[in-house]
């Protein structure tokens, strides 16, 4: 017994990509503008690799940023606390330094040849962007609120003391 | 209830001698003539101050007064003095002959200028024994409109005035005299724009112009808008009622084993046949409270009719009981396990969508956020705003993804409407997962006291078993006291919650009936009276303007608009008007306002006084003024004191003809006192 029709085992199927939800902290407007918020939070607004990996991770969630608090307060053994890295991370540093937001200044006699320890910092841009969105009073407000509890700026110090020595 | 002032007195304290001036009104007509800056826009200003009314101004507390009262004063020969404080009294009286004197000070702490001493009789024009009453009030603070010392709720009441609850942002509030004030006040530096943009906006007021000119007016359509206020604010109280109801009998309920079904969350989900029902959980289903009393009650009187047998007689029939006992029991231990197991996942999911709630609100914040930020950007936006990489302009997909990668993000708008879907369903998910873990746990409830009679009776029978077999079955008894127990639990409730369909329909009977009154009041309409005044009103404003030779239209083409109580010309605003026609429209509009209430036809609320300050602006003819003076003159006639205050008057003589009382001053009115 036929059940089904031939007719539509023959037609042609198509298929084709629909246009997937991502979440917000993967678009690189927003990212970038978070990440200009991150690079002010660090001693002289400039930041390794390293220290800017462990504060994306701090400000993702409430329970993130309730663990980076306590860390920096001594409370918690590092070890306590997954740092996440985020590679998507290193692709809104790639298009902010594209966009002139962040620049990697050359010739820097800091810069040795370990890459995570070159820093970068805020370029014009950044300086623009940033000023615009510390102004703005309505946005990234949880975000502006957690960075103000921490108190003093992020030193790299302060983020390589939470690793384990090598 | 008429307006009057009586007399205006200011005290100017310096470094040197004392400054001031008193100054007397009559009914009708009255001019202060003096020149330029010598004072004329500090008196006209001081009432205003007086009566609390300059925030009709603006928003703002700075005192409304030159600085001859706040910082420096000139004498005629020139020689200046600091200030040191400045006081100001009126002495005002109501239509029926009450006379109240205002004392305000315009120096001191913004504390000190917010109160109003209000001595009750004329202290200005008579001596007053000492036990004249002094009350303190306040002005310009929250709730001076309402508050029992509040100077205007008093003022309100001195004019016989009840101001009506109008529309305010998302509530109601009372029409404040400030927004009243521009019918009868105009000032020198705001005074000569047109009367719509002269409304204090700075209460947040909807149509605030609107509701005063209807106040003022004394129109129908207003108390209508009034009613239509007051429904409006009961409809949200009986729907607030509603819920505070609901919640209270939901946690009256909770933990008895009884639920309930058909309150609906929204007093307006209520249908005329919609019925409370109480449910118990017996026998593993969900049945009718008054069903598990009606059989509750029948299985009592089956017991209690025969007589209690002896164990031997019934030794049979008690193990085969006891058997079925235990087989119950064991059965219902399973199912309260089950159920309990069933709770706690329950539990765990509600748990689990309310994670995920939190997190897509997160998102879409932080959406929100991006949207801003974009905005802000717009003049000089991010390349990869717009989807394109900074370094190399080709087109790059809006995400942090493999460039290389199949798959495409959404638009943000798309991914917007997404992440709100998503939240909108998942809000219905915990919607549902509450009642139906609510139910369980009621549910629960039930088994538990099942399971406990199941185990009670296991008990009691392998004691009656044991007992002496010519004694009364010890089981027989118990069945008897379990029922009569568990009858009087379900009578209590059934009392208890006495008749929940008709508390809610009582308070949905009370929601429906303000609703039928508001559609009743269908679209606002003017009253055949509140036509009538507005006629009569068109016409005396277009008789002025002919006569003050108003010329930017045809005056016979100017009409005043019945939904916006505004000129216009044809159907449209009175666009581009000449400087000195914008003052003839003010002239014509408030001295017209004057004419309509003075009418004898009509009731309105108009206080029947009118303050000017130099009502010649823009040099608008000497003829033309003249003429509008001359309307002042005969407006006044009728019973109304208009107070103008002008330094460019032709013929003082004939004007006193008209009945004005010109007061003329060579030099400063505020001057040294001796």
């Amino acid at each position: 017994m036929n059940l089904i029709d031939d007719a539509i085992l023959d037609a042609e199927v198509t298929f084709r990509v629909r246009p997937l939800p991502v979440s917000c902290m993967l678009r690189p407007t927003y990212r970038i503008a978070l990440l200009v918020l991150l690079l002010d939070k660090c001693t002289r607004q400039q930041a390794t690799m390293l220290q800017i990996q462990v504060l994306n991770w701090a400000i993702r969630n409430p329970a993130n940023r309730q663990h980076f608090l306590q860390l920096m307060a001594g409370n918690l053994r590092p070890d306590d606390v997954l740092v996440r890295f985020d590679p998507t991370l290193s692709r809104a540093i790639d298009f902010a330094i594209g966009e002139g937001v962040i620049e990697i200044p050359t010739g820097n006699d800091d810069a040795d040849d370990v890459p995570h320890r070159v820093p970068m910092r805020l370029g014009e841009k950044g300086k623009a962007l940033l000023s615009s969105i510390t102004q703005m009073g309505d946005v990234f407000v949880i975000e502006k609120n957690f960075l103000a509890s921490i108190g003093r700026k992020v030193s790299r110090k302060a983020v390589e003391a939470l690793f384990p020595k090598e | 209830m008429p307006l009057r002032i009586n007399c205006l007195k200011i005290d100017v304290q310096t470094s040197g001698p004392v400054f001031g001036t008193r100054l007397e009104f009559k009914n009708g007509l009255n001019i202060i003539c003096a020149d330029n800056t010598k004072g004329k826009s500090t008196c006209v200003n001081s009432i205003l101050y007086a009566l609390g009314l300059e925030g009709m101004l603006g928003a703002s507390h700075r005192v409304p007064l030159p600085a001859a009262l706040t910082h420096e004063i000139l004498s005629d020969d020139g020689s200046k003095f600091e200030v040191t404080d400045s006081t100001i009294q009126l002495e005002i009286a109501n239509g029926n002959g009450e006379v109240v004197t205002i004392r305000r000070n315009a120096g001191g702490s913004q504390m000190q200028r917010q109160l109003v001493h209000v001595t009750f009789g004329a202290a200005l024009s008579q001596e007053l024994s000492e036990d004249v009453e002094t009350r303190v009030m306040h002005v310009r603070i929250p709730n001076s409109a309402r508050a029992q010392l509040g100077f205007h709720s008093f003022l309100a009441e001195f004019l016989g005035w009840s101001l009506p609850e109008v529309k305010k942002g998302g509530g109601t509030s009372l029409l404040y005299l400030e927004c009243l004030a521009p019918f009868f006040f105009v000032d020198q530096l705001n005074g000569w724009d047109a009367i719509k943009s002269r409304m204090p906006t700075h209460f947040g007021i909807v149509d605030v112009a609107l509701r005063s000119f209807e106040f003022i007016l004394g129109m129908d359509i207003l108390d209508d808008e009034t009613v239509r206020r007051r429904l409006e604010s009961m409809l949200i109280a009986i729907e607030s009622d509603w819920r505070s109801e609901r919640d209270e009998f939901k946690r009256q309920l909770s933990g008895t084993g009884i639920v309930d079904r058909g309150i609906p969350g929204s007093v307006t989900d209520w249908k005329i046949d919609s019925e409370v029902n109480l449910w118990t959980y017996e026998n593993e289903e969900w049945q009718p409270i008054s069903d598990t009393l009606e059989a509750a009650k029948k299985q009592l009187s089956e017991l209690t009719e025969s007589t209690i047998p002896q164990v031997a007689e019934i030794s049979n029939e008690l193990v085969t009981r006891l058997r079925v006992a235990e087989d119950d029991l064991a059965a219902a231990e399973v199912r309260f396990e089950r159920d309990q197991r069933t709770v706690r996942e329950m539990e765990y999911e509600l748990i689990a969508v309310q994670k995920r709630l939190d997190a897509l609100d997160d998102n879409l914040r932080q959406y929100e956020d991006e949207h801003k930020i974009r905005r802000r950007l717009e003049s000089n936006p991010l390349d990869v705003s717009h989807g394109e990489c900074p370094t190399c302009h080709r087109p790059i997909k809006d995400a942090l993804i493999d460039q290389n990668s199949p798959a495409n993000p959404m638009s943000l708008p798309a991914n917007i409407a997404f992440l709100r879907d998503q939240r909108q369903m998942f809000q219905k998910m915990r919607a549902e997962s509450s009642v139906l873990l609510e139910v369980k746990k009621e549910e629960r409830i039930g088994l538990r006291t099942r399971l406990i009679e199941h185990s009670t009776e296991v008990q009691s029978l392998k004691r009656t078993l044991r007992q002496d077999s010519e004694a009364p079955a010890a089981a027989i008894v118990r069945e008897q006291v379990i029922l009569e127990n568990r009858i009087t639990q379900l009578q209590t409730s059934l009392d208890t919650f006495d008749d929940p369909t008709a508390k809610f329909s009582a308070i949905s009977r009370e929601y429906v009936e303000a609703q039928e009154e508001l559609k009743k009041l269908g679209a606002r309409t003017l009253s055949k009276v509140d036509e009538s005044k507005l006629k009569f009103f068109d016409e005396v404003h277009r008789d002025q303007l002919k006569n003050y030779e108003f010329g930017s239209y045809n005056t016979d083409e100017v009409t005043i608009d019945w939904s916006s109580y505004q000129p216009v010309h044809g159907d449209l605003p009175l666009g581009l008007v000449s400087a000195s026609d914008t003052v003839r429209l003010v002239w014509s509009y408030l001295l017209g306002l004057s004419f309509v209430s003075q009418d004898a036809q009509f009731e309105t609320n108009h206080p029947g006084l009118l303050v000017i300050d130099e009502p010649r602006q823009q040099n608008v003819k000497i003829e033309n003024y003249d003429e509008f003076l001359k309307h002042a003159a005969k407006a006044a006639e009728q019973g109304h004191q208009i107070i103008v205050a002008s330094s460019q008057l032709t013929d003082i003589e004939s004007l006193r003809k008209q009945g004005a009382h010109v007061k003329e001053f060579q030099g400063r009115i505020l001057r040294p006192l001796v």
